[in-house]
């Protein structure tokens, strides 16, 4: 995203704008200031730069069905972050931790106007295209201005040598397709309003991304593959027990050590991170509830350690160990054929995309011991047994097999019948 | 059309209907002679129709143009710009709108009104000339954010 000039931050479209609804709206009923004053100073005098800030007192005039909401949009509350923060530290830390979560994270906050009227502050802020509000907020300057490092970066394939998501390069979706509305101002979609049950599962509002009733989800619109009778053996024999993603992500980004400061020459807050980079890692699920319940989840490490927050005070993260840093991911570039779902044998003799004990940093181990793969629990090929494709593993371990099936197939050509399969069915 | 309707269709218009119905009545049952008569009214509805219809048409165009001649008054005429003027009330009117408003229309133009903010704001080479010189800041940050 090239970023505006001055001059195109704030330039109103003399002859779109004063036709909309939000048109006939005088100036200075939401940003104040003086519309009768000549010069720039005195207009500006009292001006109120993002008026959504307030939403209640402007657009929850006409919007307050939207507004009322508020507290359960994840946007605006930014709750994620305190959820991880209260349950990794010590008591009688937060106040501490409250300081630096104003100095580095409560930036990361979008206001009404920010989705549909300009680019979010945090990258520059500017108007999206003359003061019109857009209904659908801009996938470049709204959604990724944001979300662009991992999950733009991924989805828009500008990682060198990975491919777009599908759903992207083919489907021509943006996110707003998945994403809907209700998702994005925290309400309830439809479905959730009647299926709360189980008792334990939660509904909005969420406490995190992924907390309560999955939304989006893959499932929504690939019904018969999530139940495994479009006749593809895969979904057939996984589709209850790994997520959409363990089969058709690629490499997607992790980051590690992650700390924040405030500049002594400056002072100004930053951060310095100690590395960022592509990983792929099929891990145990650390969120397996009843909206999901698979056993295996792709992973991504965060960049939270130990002395994350150190400039701060010490010993501020003291439990540390009570979540995971190989974290429950959902990575934005999906394909239909991937390295390890080509063929049984892909995953069922790669030990190397698991997250096994040996990927994790020492100092982490705790921490992730519910995700981590143990090695007996690692595919293997005689988890293939019976099944047509043994021929494959007879082929690859040189000796016979004692099978009940007709083998008569070979191991190819029933490998390459899935994946036609797998093709049809996508087309 | 059945040749039974065109002896009655001749026989109306002759003036002789009934003994054209009696003629018919001693070559069919009744219920043909009935189904006949009813032909015969149809007839006569067709005819009345196409006598009346022009008569209606002729005291509508009178109508009309009746209407036409009204509708060059003046305040009409004016009525009809104003209403091509936005119609919709500002959200939330200043007071001083309000207090100064005699009308609906004063409200709508007094809200829809180019300003100072909106004159200079779509105003690129102004906005250009009176822009802020940008700050220069240099990030700390280290690393992927």
């Amino acid at each position: 995203m090239a970023p505006l000039e001055p001059w195109e931050k704030v330039l109103v479209d003399s002859e779109v704008y004063p036709e909309t609804v939000h048109g006939q709206i005088a100036c200075v009923e939401c940003h104040l200031g003086d519309d009768t004053a000549e010069e720039k100073a005195v207009a500006h005098e009292g001006l109120i730069h993002n008026p959504s800030n307030e939403p209640e007192a402007t657009c929850g005039e006409c919007h307050p069905n939207v507004v009322e909401v508020n507290d359960q949009n994840l946007h605006i509350t930014l709750e994620g972050y305190h959820v991880m923060l209260d349950a990794r530290s010590r008591v009688g830390a937060q106040d501490e931790l409250q300081t630096m979560f104003n100095n580095h994270c409560n930036d990361c906050h979008s206001s009404c106007g920010e989705c549909h009227v300009s680019q979010p502050d945090l990258v520059g802020g500017g108007l999206v295209s003359g003061h019109m509000f857009n209904r659908t907020p801009s996938m470049t300057q709204n959604c990724t201005a944001c979300h662009g490092s991992r999950i733009g970066n991924e989805f828009l394939g500008k990682h060198e040598g990975l491919k777009p998501d599908v759903h992207f390069s083919q489907g021509r979706m943006t996110c707003v397709d998945c994403h809907d509305g209700a998702q994005m101002h925290g309400e309830s979609s439809q479905c959730q309003d009647c299926h709360t049950t189980p008792p334990s599962s939660e509904v909005p509002p969420k406490d995190h991304m992924y907390g309560g009733v999955q939304q989006p989800r893959c499932e929504t619109c690939h019904v018969n593959q999530s139940l495994g009778d479009d006749g593809i053996r895969m979904h057939e024999q996984h589709s209850g027990d790994l997520s959409c993603e363990v089969c058709h992500s690629i490499e997607y980004t992790s980051c590690d050590g992650c700390h924040v400061a405030i500049s002594e020459t400056t002072g100004n807050p930053f951060y310095a991170t100690d590395g960022s980079y592509l990983s792929f890692a099929i891990g145990k699920n650390p969120l397996k509830s009843y909206d999901r319940p698979y056993e295996y989840v792709t992973l991504r490490h965060v960049p939270v350690d130990h002395e994350s927050f150190a400039f701060y005070g010490d010993n501020l993260l003291e439990n540390f160990e009570a979540l995971p840093t190989w974290k429950y991911t959902t990575p934005h570039n999906i394909q239909r054929v991937t390295p390890q779902a080509e063929t049984c044998i892909a995953c069922h003799t790669n030990p190397d995309l698991f997250l096994t004990s040996d990927k994790v940093a020492p100092e982490e181990f705790e921490a992730n011991l519910f995700v981590i793969v143990g090695e007996d629990e690692l595919p293997t090929l005689d988890d293939l047994r019976g099944d047509p494709r043994d021929a494959a593993r007879d082929s690859l371990l040189g000796n016979s097999v004692d099978n009940t099936q007709d083998n008569t197939e070979s191991a190819d050509s029933a490998l390459s019948d899935s994946s036609t399969d797998s093709q049809s069915d996508n087309n | 059309m059945p040749i039974d309707s065109v002896i009655l269709l001749v026989k109306y218009f002759t003036g002789r209907l009934d003994q054209a119905a009696r003629l018919i009545f001693e070559v069919k049952k009744e219920s043909t002679l009935k189904q006949i008569r009813n032909q015969g009214s149809t007839w006569l509805y067709y005819l009345i129709l196409l006598l009346a219809v022009p008569a209606l048409l002729a005291g509508l165009a009178g109508c009309a143009g009746n209407e036409a001649s009204s509708t060059g008054n003046d305040d009409v005429s004016e009525v009809s710009e104003v209403a091509l003027e936005p119609t919709a009330a500002p959200a939330t009117p200043t007071d001083e709108a309000i207090a100064t408003a005699d009308s609906e229309e004063v409200i709508v133009a007094e809200a829809v009104e180019p300003s100072t903010c909106f004159d200079c704001h779509t105003d690129k080479d102004l906005l250009i000339a009176t822009a802020d010189p940008e700050e220069e800041v240099i990030s700390e940050n280290e690393g992927e954010g």
